[in-house]
């Protein structure tokens, strides 16, 4: 077998398999960890409140905008960029399909290329203003700059593939599918799992907004 | 058969004036995409050129190569190649066989030792001694180390020859291997399942032209014919592009000739001339037929999963199904374990320890 | 005898439960917190970003409790917590922190960073390393009842003066009462017009009502300075004093924490329900207001209002149309402005959390105010009312510090003073 049908096979299964090992364990972690029971009468409905919160917490904060211009941008950016490239290209499509059976028409190949230079250019951005603003250096660890590079290989990798940049394509199509691999093997054990996480802890925020009556719109 | 002639006077003597002669050598030297510049080349080289003599050995093969040889673009290009070079073995073509065909071979080689061309179809099994595959009864093997020794050039035609092709493919029960694999010498990997008949031909008068090895990449195919891949000269790439693709093999898609992608084409990695030399006189190959390439000059393609699986979808099919569900469960289990020990911890901190 | 990083650091992660879990695991270093708090807005300086405030938790979290976390610590890349560290943290989560929730409205993942916050000052208050000040007033609490010596006898003074003075019956201990009525420290020490201005609204509305002579305090010390126990003694005389009188209702006053403690966290502390429910005065108005119990007068004059919401009664409370009602009902609409950046998105006034009783942080708060100044310097408002008295004293400080000419007014000194005969 050689290095692509490695890949496409045994390895994929593999990484599958770590993915969900890891990003499920740990939501049951936090999980059972455990809570006491929640006494308090409500005002409003938590449960709805938890549910808002879900989607209201990505919906930009139109007073704090001004000081927040390129966090909110940049991450808009390049999210939507990555739901694009992973969603609408054709070949990506086919392997959704082959997993779950779901399929939608793919977007045609410029324009992913368009989206994958836009979002590159962004990661650089966004890597750039880490390093230099003082907030973000003091907090900023290990884990986000490999975080970083995980998000950035697979759009990389696949631009070189999709375009033939180098000599070999089979090895670069291999390093591409292996760029998502490590993806997705590391994803629950860096701050990538925020993709798991931020639906427990939106909701739970939410939860006790919606307690009180109140949402991140005034309630 | 005259083998001292030069393949120019042989042509004349078979009838052809020179303009035939010198149409020939430039429909050649186009077809191995050579510059308008070294056409006269190609002309002086069969001028001048002794006609060599080419051995053709087959092993384990189907014998689709040679039937694909006998199908080429232009019949005279054929019958140069075949007629007017002495094809001083070739056991489907020639009339005779039995002792009477190994006595002729051992003749030639012996005539031309160091000279002449060994052209090789099939793979050769190796298990038990090679006892899988012998002619005459004599193994493969050892009649292919016997020819490789005195060969000026050897080219494996075909993919059993030139990477192991069916007979090596999983379980592989005979040990087939690549004629690479089995000899010192460069080999000249021609492959294909089969190779277009004109790739075959092309690759040979380029040997026999210029008496020496064709640009070779890194898999030792000649790089005039392989250095492309399919999906780059497909014409159906625009589809691709669009991420329109067939979807079915009689569906809307499939008729509207949109890309084989989904179908399991493995054109993005398979380098051939397929899409621009096409087969049979340039009639059709298979995705203009309605089928996905099967990356059948690319080494291992019968075990690369499955024809009819995207490029872009995994092989092993264990994670589907009970793999996901397995993969939770352990992952709930594994969860709660670390939770319970976290919990231990919280009622030692509580505890002040 | 533990030492204090165990003390603290052992304290602090067993409040960590499945929440605070979360919470410390989503965090993706995206920095918007830092552009909601107003201490961090207003001194610049990138170590006030809220989460690095629960840095030492999350460390500790990841070291003891996941698998991870414990490798990495084993291979030393996790920093130990060091005392120097604890000082450094303590002032970071008192003195920095007043745990008004901005950061949590704003933050992506939606954590939770003030019951993190919490989670630390109950570590720290455990190992004894608290401010100056906010430790003095805790136990003062602890002892007498108030932080700021209102004990009884000044109580029973000061509810004797207000009783005159605003010629109102003040009823004490009275059993069977259908509310039991608290009041702040600092309205008793500070602001004593609050009891007087109560009582002219309740008896008006023809209420049924009390205040009790010794567990009158509404102000809640031990939660403020974070420690679970001390709180939950604190709420514990208010439930007393409620159950003693079998009130059905307890008013919690014009102080943004008593009502958080009171309202949406006392049944959890206490580990009980509570025979009784808690409304807050602005609440209560409200009320009274809507079932026509009292009648307020539109007032024909006084300068341009805006109105502020506290941020225990508002964005962690859930009370915002409820005061604001009130306050519409007597300042006329061409004489009140809205701040931009109200109800949940309210900049505090950075006096909340006990930032207050802490001198060592009197210029960070200042500065901080200035988020609050230029709010109200946009609207041009000359006065600017509220239902907090902690927010009062912010205020009135701040307003003496920038030598501003803008009043704060109590709505229920408004209310009162707008009553109709």
């Amino acid at each position: 077998m050689d290095l692509l049908e490695w890949v496409r096979g045994p390895w994929l299964t593999w990484s599958f398999a770590i993915f969900i090992v890891g990003l499920i364990g740990r939501l049951a972690f936090l999980y059972f960890i455990g809570h006491g029971v929640d006494r308090v009468p409500p005002k409003g409905n938590p449960t709805w409140g938890g549910t808002r919160h879900l989607v209201a917490a990505s919906l930009y904060h139109l007073p704090n905008l001004r000081r927040t211009q390129f966090t909110y941008g940049s991450a808009a950016l390049f999210h939507l960029g990555l739901l694009v490239i992973v969603f609408f290209f054709g070949p990506h499509l086919l392997f959704i399909h082959d997993l779950t059976g779901l399929f939608w028409p793919a977007l045609p190949a410029p324009v992913i290329d368009g989206v994958a230079v836009v979002t590159m250019v962004t990661l650089l951005a966004v890597l750039f203003h880490r390093l230099t603003t003082p907030v973000l250096r003091l907090m900023s660890d290990t884990n986000d700059y490999i975080a970083w590079l995980l998000t950035f290989l697979p759009i990389l990798t696949g631009y070189l593939t999709i375009h033939n940049l180098t000599p070999n394509y089979p090895l670069t199509l291999a390093i591409h599918i292996m760029s998502f691999e490590l993806l997705l093997v590391l994803l629950p054990f860096t701050k990538l799992a925020h993709t798991g996480l931020i639906f427990v802890s939106r909701f739970l925020t939410g939860y006790e907004m919606g307690k009180r009556g109140v949402g991140v719109r005034h309630g | 058969m005259g083998a001292k002639q030069t393949v120019y006077q042989a042509m004349r003597q078979a009838g052809f004036s020179r303009r035939d002669f010198l149409k020939f050598c430039t429909v050649t030297a186009a077809m191995m995409g050579l510059s308008p510049a070294l056409y006269g080349k190609v002309a002086q080289a069969l001028e001048t050129r002794r006609r060599p003599s080419l051995i053709w050995l087959p092993f384990q093969e189907c014998t689709g190569c040679t039937e694909s040889l006998t199908r080429t673009n232009s019949p005279a290009i054929g019958d140069l190649v075949l007629d007017h070079i002495s094809l001083d073995y070739s056991e489907t073509l020639q009339a005779a066989s039995g002792h009477q065909a190994e006595q002729a071979r051992a003749a030639a080689m012996k005539e031309n030792w160091g000279q002449y061309i060994l052209a090789i179809d099939g793979s050769v099994s190796t298990a038990d001694g090679g006892i899988h595959t012998v002619l005459a009864g004599r193994t493969a093997l050892d009649i292919l180390k016997e020819a490789a020794e005195g060969a000026a050039a050897v080219v494996a035609i075909g993919s059993c020859a030139s990477f192991g092709g069916l007979p090596a493919a999983s379980p592989n029960p005979t040990n087939a291997k690549a004629i690479s694999e089995l000899i010192g010498k460069p080999v000249i990997n021609v492959p294909g399942c089969p190779p277009i008949g004109d790739v075959i031909t092309g690759v040979v008068t380029y040997v026999l032209t210029f008496g020496k090895l064709p640009e070779l990449d890194d898999l030792n195919r000649p790089t005039a014919f392989y250095g492309q891949r399919i999906h780059d000269r497909c014409y159906r790439r625009p589809f691709y592009d669009k991420g329109l693709f067939a979807r079915g093999f009689d569906d809307a898609g499939a008729k509207a000739g949109h890309c084989l992608f989904q179908m399991g084409c493995k054109g993005p990695v398979t380098y051939n001339a397929c899409a621009t030399m096409k087969w049979n006189q340039g009639t059709s190959w298979p995705v203009q037929s309605g089928h996905g390439c099967l990356g059948c000059s690319e080494p291992n393609f019968w075990d690369n999963g499955s024809f009819y699986a995207a490029l872009s979808t995994g092989t092993d099919s264990t994670f589907k199904g009970i793999g996901i569900a397995a993969a939770a469960a352990a992952g709930v289990a594994a969860g709660a374990a670390m939770a319970f020990q976290a919990r231990a911890a919280r009622n030692k901190a509580q505890k002040g320890e | 005898m533990a030492d204090s990083v165990t003390t603290a650091m052992n304290t602090a992660l067993s409040k960590v439960g499945s929440k605070a879990a979360t919470y410390l695991s989503a965090c993706v270093h995206c920095g918007v917190c830092a552009t909601a708090c107003h201490y961090a807005q207003g001194s610049g300086e990138a170590k006030h970003i809220p989460i690095w405030k629960a840095e030492l938790l999350k460390r500790q979290y990841k070291r003891r409790y996941t698998w991870l976390g414990k490798l990495r610590g084993a291979l030393g890349l996790i920093p130990k917590t060091t005392p120097e560290m604890l000082e450094e943290w303590s002032e970071l989560v008192f003195d920095t922190c007043s745990m008004c929730g901005r950061c949590s409205v704003v933050c992506p993942m939606g954590i939770d960073i003030p019951m993190l916050i919490r989670a630390m000052r109950e570590g720290l208050t455990a190992a004894g390393i608290v401010p100056e000040g906010l430790k003095e007033a805790t136990d003062r609490a602890l002892e007498t009842g108030s932080p700021l010596g209102a004990t009884p006898e000044v109580f029973a003074e000061r509810v004797a003066w207000m009783g005159d003075e605003w010629e109102q019956a003040i009823p004490v201990d009275q059993e069977g009462a259908e509310y039991l009525v608290l009041f702040s420290s600092i309205e008793i020490m500070k602001y004593p017009n609050a009891i007087g201005a109560t009582a002219k609204i309740l008896n008006a509305a023809g209420l049924s009502w009390t205040v009790h002579s010794k567990n009158f305090e509404g102000t809640n010390f031990g939660y403020l300075q974070g420690s679970s126990p001390k709180a939950a003694k604190m709420l514990n005389r208010v439930v007393e004093a409620a159950e003693q009188l079998k009130v059905k209702k307890v008013v919690s006053p014009e102080c943004g924490h008593a009502y958080g403690a009171l309202r949406w966290e006392a049944q959890n502390l206490l580990a009980r329900d509570l025979p009784f429910t808690v409304v807050q005065i602005a609440e209560l108005i409200d009320v009274l207001l809507s079932e026509g119990k009292i009648r307020v007068n539109r007032e024909a004059k006084g300068g341009k209002a805006t109105y502020h919401d506290p941020c225990q009664i508002g964005r962690r409370g859930g009370l915002f149309e409820e005061p604001r009602r009130v306050l519409h009902a007597i300042v006329p609409d061409a004489n009140f402005s809205e701040m931009t950046e109200n109800r949940m998105d309210n900049w505090c006034c950075g006096g909340g959390g006990g930032v207050i009783s802490i001198p060592r942080a009197d210029e960070l708060r200042l500065k901080s105010f200035g988020m609050k100044k230029g709010q109200i310097e946009q609207v041009g408002a000359q006065r600017v009312v509220s239902t907090c008295s902690n927010c009062r004293l912010a205020f009135d400080s701040a307003f003496e510090h920038y030598g501003m000419k803008t009043e704060f007014v109590s709505l229920v000194e408004l209310v009162a003073g707008n009553l109709e005969k």
